[in-house]
């Protein structure tokens, strides 16, 4: 209490401001993250089923499947993730939309399998009458269904069309020795795995240890392994989806090739692979001009969820509130009510695929913050900043982030390593110069077919 | 090599702190015999079976041979007692045969194999980890860290290791000996339970090893100087080197305010952290009733005030009248007490 002034000073206070600023519990996100952080398996405790419906006759399926065309259909697309892809909209899902719409377009039929009861981690081994799913075809939700009817159906439907294959998005969710079973029972089907992420490696799939640090996937059993809530799960984990992929032998998709090299690394898989982003960006020549005579708005594209980078953006902003050198913009559906950050409500959907590009350049944002911790794959809201003229600041160690930004347009952003670069980049204004000097064009979001292309290219349908 | 029997010494509150440490040195040295040395007794019916413990033996404090253990047991807090029967433990072990005798602390876990402790018992009679080893450079560090170190002890007794040569069995009598006497919180006169003892441990006897690793005995007093990493490798360490025991110091309280302050705004430590508490939950002692310690009530269940235990421990007179301090009723020592206007 020396620090008090006498009262015969009364001229010598602090300023208003800062009064009591010593004495309060300052929050750390990070440590209140890492405090969180539970089991794969406690978390499922409260996840709930996405219907309480029962499933359908096994004739109805069949039917369903028959009057879908069984002989006519040029192919057989027969899919599998964790979620319903036409409810429900992100990277994983937007891939699938484009799959979809490529192979129907040839004349496939696409039939959708995700699990009723959604999880965080696979599900524990069940008998095929106890795996209910969702099934979908030709984009339209059939409803729900047990595995044993699926693998009567398919197994008919492997005898009497050439041309089946199996696609396997995410199996989050799934008893991947049901998918394994259904799978080797046609032979002579193709399947294709895709590595959207690195839950091969582990169930946290993004390998984010305590939910706050990349690992890296270290040595099963590591130390590392030992402190992380996942670690308990993971041996059995790896081993289910290696026996996945050795009885499936897929091929394998990724949407870079850096995901690509660090699942290969670390799932010692030797089998074929292929890089297929999910889109590119076609740019304009004109470049849109930079305006010195306003604040630099940055942006954060997406939710704001921590492992998405949004304490580092909500710090930044909190940190220069009342600086009129900058404005923060957060673009999403969900938001959160922090001070001196402005919301502009967008929603990216299967109809609407451009939402957020036509946002970003309406809300006239300079600079995006992709903050991610998770080794991103490919990362569709940088892919979009870029396409909306917008100049990228991208974690180090955030996957893919840094290398799309640089492969995609030069001079469209930068790769740093902490928050405190981060911070110094905002503090001593450089952010500025480097947005005032970047590659402004814009440009179209034009996407790949995703596995469509490489399955009629394979048909010869393409 | 032979056998390293390994100790650590609680009441039941810290029951499960214990089987974390069991826990975690069984994982690493599998061969070693553990030892639970117990300062309490259970409370009816709380269920407590050797068995399903990670622990080979459990010894009572009755066990220790300690004259008049009750009446001597009255003059601690529960730190006191749980930390001067150390001494009396290490003597009874090495008495009994053991070659080479391991003190871990309850609120210790183990995260690798203790090699460096393996190797140095093979050359000298102790061993002890300083609580700091490398110089503090700012005056907060040198507050807490190294003022605190001249005020509680150079070397922290959450660890000690002694092979039973004439040296170690020299030190292990001397220990128990000053234990026995005065191991109590009382800094201002020159002792804090067993450790200020420990600082004469290097000029007393011979062939005393100094382990400066800065992987063992990682606590929040000497974090600054040892940052914890988690790399990709899967192994954590602390200031370069594999780390091989952290010191779960007071997380339920102080622990995690000192630990963010010589963290520095690294968050690994705060992972260990997380863990820690999660094995605290998987191990809690189910049944127990908060705060349980036989030896800290009065018969009648009222909770001992320290006032009456300082004046128990210093008072011959009342030692030799009142036979057994802990019985309730008028000519008890708590009616004594009570009368006197000890509060």
């Amino acid at each position: 209490m020396d620090s008090i002034a006498p009262s015969g000073d009364r001229h010598i206070v602090p300023p208003p401001t800062l009064e009591g600023w010593a004495y309060r519990q300052r929050r750390d996100p990070v440590r209140e993250t890492i405090n969180h952080a539970i089991s794969p398996r406690a978390r499922a405790v409260h996840w709930q089923p996405v219907t309480r419906e029962e499933p359908l006759p096994q004739g109805e399926l069949l039917s369903a499947l028959e009057s879908a065309g069984v002989a006519q259909a040029a192919g057989w697309a027969i899919v599998f993730s964790h979620d319903h892809y036409l409810t429900v909209f992100g990277g994983t899902q937007n891939c699938m939309n484009d799959e979809e719409a490529a192979l129907r377009g040839a004349g496939w039929v696409y039939l959708h399998f995700c699990p009723v009861q959604p999880l965080p981690m696979l599900s524990d081994p069940v008998p095929a009458d106890a795996m209910r799913l969702v099934a979908s075809l030709n984009g339209v939700r059939l409803g729900v269904v047990t595995m044993a009817d699926v693998a009567t159906s398919v197994a008919l439907l492997g005898r009497s069309h050439r041309n089946l294959k199996f696609i396997v998005h995410q199996l989050l969710g799934h008893s991947p020795e049901l998918v394994a079973a259904l799978i080797m029972a046609c032979p002579n089907a193709q399947t294709v795995f895709w590595a959207h992420d690195l839950f091969a490696l582990c169930p946290s799939v993004h390998l984010l240890r305590n939910d706050v640090s990349f690992c890296g996937s270290p040595p099963i059993g590591s130390p590392a392994c030992g402190v992380c809530p996942s670690g308990s799960e993971r041996p059995n984990h790896v081993t289910r989806m290696g026996a996945f992929l050795a009885n499936t032998r897929p091929t394998v998709l990724a949407p870079s090739a850096t995901i690509l090299k660090m699942w290969q690394r670390h799932t010692g898989f030797m089998g074929p692979t292929r890089v297929v982003p999910p889109c590119r960006v076609e740019f304009q020549s004109e470049a849109a001009p930079f305006h010195r005579d306003r604040p630099l708005r940055v942006g954060h594209l997406g939710a704001p969820l921590f492992a998405k980078g949004w304490h580092a953006f909500e710090s930044l902003a909190r940190w220069h509130q009342g600086d009129p050198r900058y404005e923060f913009i957060q673009l999403g559906t969900l938001t959160l009510d922090v001070p001196n950050i402005r919301h502009i409500y967008t929603q990216v959907s299967r109809d609407d695929r451009h939402a957020m590009v036509k946002a970003v350049m309406e809300a006239g944002v300079d600079v995006a913050i992709n903050w991610s911790l998770c080794y991103e794959s490919f990362s569709f809201t940088a892919m979009e900043a870029v396409a909306a003229g917008a100049f990228v600041i991208a974690r180090k160690g955030a996957g893919n982030v840094g290398a799309l930004v640089t492969a995609v347009a030069p001079n469209r952003g930068c790769v740093i390593e902490t928050e405190v670069e981060l911070q110094a980049l905002f503090a001593n204004g450089e952010i500025l110069e480097l947005a005032a000097g970047a590659d402004r064009r814009t440009g179209h979001l034009i996407p790949s077919q995703g596995t469509g292309a490489i399955l009629l290219q394979e048909s010869g349908d393409a | 090599m032979p056998k390293i029997h390994c100790y650590t010494s609680i009441s039941f509150s810290y029951l499960d702190r214990a089987r974390i440490l069991a826990e975690t040195v069984r994982r690493h040295h599998p061969d070693w015999t553990m030892w639970l040395l117990l300062s309490d007794d259970a409370p009816p019916g709380f269920h407590f079976d050797l068995a399903e413990e990670d622990f080979d033996h459990v010894v009572n404090i009755r066990d220790l041979g300690i004259e008049a253990y009750r009446s001597w047991a009255f003059g601690h807090d529960v730190v006191e007692l749980c930390t001067a029967v150390k001494g009396p433990m290490m003597h009874k072990l090495i008495s009994e045969g053991a070659e080479f005798v391991v003190y871990l602390d309850p609120d210790i876990a183990v995260f690798s194999p203790l090699d460096h402790v393996v190797d140095m018992l093979s050359r000298h009679s102790v061993i002890l980890t300083p609580h700091i080893a490398t110089p503090e450079s700012s005056l907060a560090g040198i507050l807490d860290n190294e003022i605190g170190s001249l005020k509680h002890g150079v070397y922290n007794l959450g660890f000690v290791a002694v092979r039973a040569c004439a040296e170690g069995k020299r030190f292990a009598s001397w220990w128990r000996d000053r234990l026995l006497q005065f191991c109590h919180d009382d800094v201002p006169n020159g002792l804090f339970t067993d450790q200020r003892w420990c600082d004469l441990v290097p000029a007393l006897f011979r062939d005393v090893g100094i382990l400066h690793n800065p992987a063992y005995n990682v606590a929040s007093w000497n974090l600054g100087n040892r940052p914890i990493t988690i790399g990709d490798d899967g192994l954590i360490r602390a200031g370069g080197e594999v780390l091989r025991f952290f010191h779960f110091t007071k997380v339920n309280t102080a622990g995690e305010g000192m630990l963010a302050r010589y963290s520095y705004g690294d968050t690994e430590v705060f992972e260990l952290l997380r863990w820690y508490r999660e094995r605290l939950s998987a191990h809690k002692a189910n049944g127990l009733p908060d705060r349980w310690w036989i030896y800290g009530t009065y018969a009648d269940g009222t909770p001992i005030p320290r006032s009456h235990r300082l004046t128990w421990r210093t008072r011959l007179d009342v030692r030799n009248h009142f036979k057994d301090p802990f019985l309730p009723g008028p000519s008890g020592y708590q009616a004594w007490c009570a009368a006197e206007g000890l509060r």
